[in-house]
């Protein structure tokens, strides 16, 4: 078994296979048997933890994702599929889900990663740039003159190829 | 943790990663970098990551070709031409610019219409050249790309040629893992010329020809005014055997004549996938297509050059002299498209065949006999083969896994016969001990009538099962009679058949 306490001071108590799947805590392991000191993971809440075991608990027999080697075209990365479960799971509140990709990252959960990357991709499908301004409330601090440009530069690149 | 987190949390590397995401989806609307526009930030980290802007579709607009390269850096580029400006001046533009780029080129598309003009302008290495396609729309004519000396691409590992050419001594058909010509019409390499090619590609792990023709067997009329015809069709043979030890698929199709003598010259590892397929030729004077069976492959064929003063029937009473007994029809089909790993066989016989002789099927079998077929399906167009036509074609198949039949505009007198052929699949009921395919697996019946559906499809799947030694595994089948459709794994099956039994009324229906 593997114990973690998170940043509120929560602890939680894992077993190894479903542990593993976070990289940071199978590195801090160092692979060995049943750790006696609960593991500090301060950059993560005891809500997103939770989240997160879930996610591992579910794929914990999932076959390890293959690495990809150095220098492979963005194209020709492999991601996992999502299945149904994965969908229902990711759909949550915004703020939740930037706090699950933020984990999965220092965690180094790469498809949970990939899961939390791809919903936000999702959501941003086939929106023009204000509607994405609107969706994550950013201010784009363009001056007006940038503005005009972007406008410009909107229409040229509607009429070419990605 | 902050309290409320939002995008702008996330670093620049997911952001990147999300972009990315976008970046592969195709006939995004409003394209990928579009997102340069919402705010500062992500104009920032985008125009600055460098392996977004690898993926370049020159066009005559030089001047975003021309910044895709800056903001690619020195990083490797997939380079596709597809829209070649018009103006010479614009094309020397392009060519120049591209020039100070080649060092770096990994993936490299062109259109084949103005392949020759970008290379012969283009005469520097490729020195990291790994994948080159020439792609041709399916709606262009046919071309031969002529690169005169080719470029050295010491690197080039695939090559994928569509409906055009190289010369077949080009440099390029060198070293090759991957080789895939498409429809190369009017450019046919003799068997010697293509063996020099495959001689060259040592490690050649994946062949694909597609409409493939040799010289020596092209029928004469196939050739139009202009083209070189050879005067004499006594090709000296080839002597070669080219071993292609790490080749893992090859798929060709084309003239059975070409795909025959082909083979006889490659080496193939048993364990490689090998897919088949045999085209139709084209006979002018009738303007009807015909087809011709498969021969036996490899070393089993005799090389048979193409006689083009033969009549189609003669010429096939001579290619297949097993199928004397035959009545030849230009509507028959019986293709192997695999031969070995997970070998199939496809035959079609459609309506207007209707004199088929008995010892068809056996002889048709026979020539795929030495390939374990495992995979069998059947189509009718009609239904005058009888039982015992069944037998015959079927003994022997014990290495059949899967079945498929599919007896299309089943006539209404059929219908009573349909369980009994069914049957003899497998063997009789009278004598269940005597099994053809014992390893059946699969049995797919589509467009069967089987009388009342559910008493009969139990009693046969369970006389099917008894019958191949509980192989018998899966069960759909499609009745035509009742528009109903079963699909059983076989626990499933069971289910359903104990539920059956406990149903008198319908038991006492069958």
């Amino acid at each position: 078994m593997v114990t973690v306490v998170v940043s509120d001071g929560v602890t939680f108590t894992m077993e190894q296979d479903v542990a593993f799947q976070c990289g940071l805590i199978a590195d801090f392991a160092g692979g060995g048997g049943d750790q006696e000191e609960p593991i500090p993971i301060q950059a993560v809440n005891s809500t997103v933890m939770r989240k997160v075991i879930e996610y591992c608990e579910h794929h914990r027999n999932d076959p390890p994702q293959p690495e990809v080697p150095e220098g492979t075209p963005l194209e020709r990365k492999d991601r996992r599929g999502r299945d149904a479960w994965d969908k229902q799971f990711i759909q949550v509140e915004q703020e939740l889900l930037f706090e699950i990709i933020l984990a999965a990252n220092y965690l180094n959960i790469k498809p949970l990663l990939d899961l939390g990357c791809s919903q936000v991709a999702e959501m941003m499908k086939g929106k023009t740039p204000a509607e994405i301004q609107q969706m994550f409330n950013i201010v784009n601090g363009f001056t007006a003159d940038e503005e005009a440009q972007n406008g410009e530069g909107e229409e040229k690149a509607r009429n070419l190829n990605s | 943790m902050s309290p409320c987190v939002t995008i702008h949390h996330l670093p620049d590397e997911l952001l990147v990663e999300i972009v990315n995401i976008l970046r592969e989806q195709k006939s995004l609307s409003p394209p990928w970098f579009h997102l340069t526009f919402v705010c500062h930030r992500w104009r920032a980290v985008i125009l600055d990551y460098p392996l977004f802007w690898t993926k370049i579709n020159a066009t005559g607009d030089i001047e975003r070709t021309q910044s895709f390269l800056e903001r690619s850096k020195s990083f490797p580029i997939d380079l596709t031409i597809s829209d070649y400006p018009s103006q010479d001046i614009q094309r020397r533009s392009l060519t120049s610019l591209l020039s100070d780029h080649i060092h770096r080129i990994k993936y490299l598309t062109l259109k084949p219409r103005y392949a020759e003009d970008v290379m012969q302008r283009i005469d520097s290495p490729f020195p990291i050249l790994e994948w080159l396609n020439l792609e041709r729309e399916s709606g262009d004519s046919p071309l031969i790309v002529r690169f005169g000396i080719s470029p050295p691409a010491p690197r080039l590992k695939y090559l994928w040629i569509s409906r055009s050419t190289l010369d077949w001594n080009s440099s390029l058909y060198k070293g090759l893992s991957s080789l895939s010509l498409s429809s190369a019409f009017r450019a046919e390499p003799f068997v010697g010329d293509f063996l020099n090619v495959l001689e060259a590609c040592p490690s050649l792990e994946n062949l694909r020809l597609k409409d493939f023709h040799l010289r020596e067997f092209i029928p004469e009329d196939f050739f139009e005014e202009g083209d070189v015809i050879p005067d004499d069709f006594t090709i000296p043979e080839d002597p070669r055997t080219i071993e292609l030890p790490l080749l893992k698929k090859c798929y060709v199709s084309g003239y059975c004549e070409s795909i025959a003598n082909l083979l006889r010259h490659i080496d193939i590892p048993s364990c490689s996938r090998v897919s088949l397929w045999f085209l139709p030729g084209y006979d002018r004077q009738t303007s009807d297509r015909f087809w011709v069976l498969p021969s036996d492959l490899h070393t089993h064929m005799p090389l048979v050059p193409h006689s083009t003063d033969m009549q189609l029937t003669s010429r096939l009473h001579n290619l297949y002299p097993q199928f004397e007994g035959a009545q030849w029809n230009t509507d028959l089909v019986l293709t192997a498209p695999e031969v070995s790993g997970q070998p199939n066989l496809w035959i079609y016989v459609p309506l207007v065949y209707k004199d088929i002789k008995p010892n068809f099927f056996e002889s048709a079998f026979a020539l795929v006999q030495p390939f374990s077929i495992t995979t069998l399906k059947i189509e009718f167009d009609f239904t005058c083969v009888t039982r015992r036509m069944w037998r015959e074609a079927l003994t022997g198949l014990r290495s059949l896994v899967t079945l498929r039949i599919t007896a299309a505009h089943c006539k209404a007198q059929c219908i009573s016969a349909a369980p009994a052929e069914v049957y003899n699949v497998l063997g009789t009921k009278a004598d269940a001990h005597q099994v053809i395919c014992p390893k059946l697996e699969q049995l797919h019946l589509r467009h069967v009538n089987l009388g009342p559906v559910t008493a009969r499809l139990l009693h046969i799947a369970l006389q099917l099962r008894a019958l191949s030694n509980a192989k018998l595994q899966y069960l759909d089948i499609d009745d035509w009679h009742s528009r109903g459709e079963v699909q059983w794994e076989w626990p499933d099956f069971l289910k359903v058949a104990d539920e059956f039994s406990q149903n008198k009324r319908d038991a006492e229906t069958f």
